[in-house]
């Protein structure tokens, strides 16, 4: 009778334990599994930042954005675990991990220092359809600076490219495949912008789900180098390096007008949770 | 003279970037794509006198000891070069 109370107390512990070593992780019934594999691969630790995750992947396949998207940069903690595409967490150039260089700090992001720092996405847009594009980031602070926040430009005649410039002078530029690009007033830098083409004869900015500008230039075929953030890649030469604070980037495939606000909601709930 | 001074200083202001060291381009070159710290490559630049710097904020973050030395060096106060080639 002793020794059946033993075993039974045994069993009992035993179950606990187990039970126990799964305690917090119990959302990993409801935590997509791409999820899991990116807070594994980033060595992600924190609560709230793997909920934030979990949510952000659910919400895009939710809104069918997950299949649209190329790379989605959450930009959590260092260097290390900033560097990961969330749709494909993997050290490497093929996954457009990020290498980040110069003199980068994170918090709440990545935080360029206007001398040298910023991120390869290692992914060329003249791999792209230049029909069929979108990428986009947010800003958390109010920078007036003759800076490229994002992006890549060519020399190859006509001068094009795929960049933002949120703020330099009040004006916000922008490029998405076309000769000349479009700008517009912008008194703020901060915001998530949001530059999607779905055809060759227009390209939309929305800014935090608004619409700042609209371009009806054609695009065309791109041969270049990779997009960066933190700066723009300038006929093969990182320049034009900000001091912004980068909290979320991303590379996709074109955006419908629902898409693109759609994309602005989840990045916001994303947002409000890190409390970014 | 006054009213140099003033365009000066602004035109500074306005350049203004962070701080940096000057390091010879050998330097640079040995540098260039080693990690200051985990997952974080440096990334010498020229300034506006055509001179290789490294950022502060790279020597600040520094962990390999090899590269200690360019916490011995002076800062000063980086001004970009100016670009000639783009639209920006």
């Amino acid at each position: 009778m002793v020794r059946l109370l033993i075993i039974s107390l045994f069993c009992i512990s035993v179950c606990y334990g187990q039970g126990n070593r799964f305690a917090g992780f119990g959302y990993k019934n409801t935590c997509p599994a791409e999820a899991l594999l990116f807070i594994d691969s980033a060595g992600i630790t924190n609560q709230t930042e793997k909920d934030a995750i979990c949510t952000l992947v659910k919400q895009l396949k939710d809104s069918a954005l997950w299949t649209k998207m190329y790379a989605v940069y959450p930009l959590l903690g260092n260097a290390s675990s900033a560097k990961f595409n969330l749709k494909s967490p993997y050290s490497r150039d093929t996954s457009y991990c990020l290498t980040f260089y110069g003199g980068l700090t994170f918090s709440n992001g990545m935080v360029g220092n206007g001398t040298n720092g910023y991120a390869n996405t290692h992914y060329n847009p003249s791999t792209t359809n230049y029909a069929d594009f979108s990428f986009g980031l947010y800003l958390g602070l109010n920078k007036d600076e003759v800076v490229a926040d994002m992006g890549t430009i060519t020399a190859a005649s006509p001068t094009r490219g795929y960049y933002i410039q949120a703020r330099t002078s009040n004006v916000f530029y922008m490029d998405a495949g076309e000769p000349g690009g479009a700008s517009t007033t912008n008194t703020d830098s901060r915001g998530f912008y949001c530059v999607y083409r779905t055809s060759t004869t227009f390209a939309k900015t929305l800014k935090d789900g608004s619409l700042l500008v609209a371009s009806a230039v054609t695009s065309v075929a791109y041969t270049g180098t990779n997009i960066l953030i933190g700066c723009r890649d300038n006929f093969g030469t990182p320049a034009y390096f900000g001091s912004n604070n980068t909290g979320f980037a991303f590379l996709g495939k074109g955006l419908t007008d629902v898409e693109a606000v759609a994309l602005n909601s989840i990045f916001q709930a994303f947002k409000t949770t890190l409390g970014r | 003279m006054r009213k140099l001074a003033i365009i000066l200083l602004f035109v500074s202001f306005i350049s203004y970037a962070g701080q940096v060291v000057v390091i010879s381009k050998t330097r640079a070159t040995k540098l260039k794509g080693k990690e200051t710290t985990d997952d974080l490559l440096f990334n010498p630049v020229l300034d506006s006198l055509g001179r290789w710097c490294v950022s502060k904020e790279e020597i600040d973050q520094l962990t390999d000891s090899a590269y200690l030395y360019l916490k011995t060096l002076p800062l000063i106060e980086f001004i970009p070069p100016k670009d000639t080639t783009s639209k920006l």
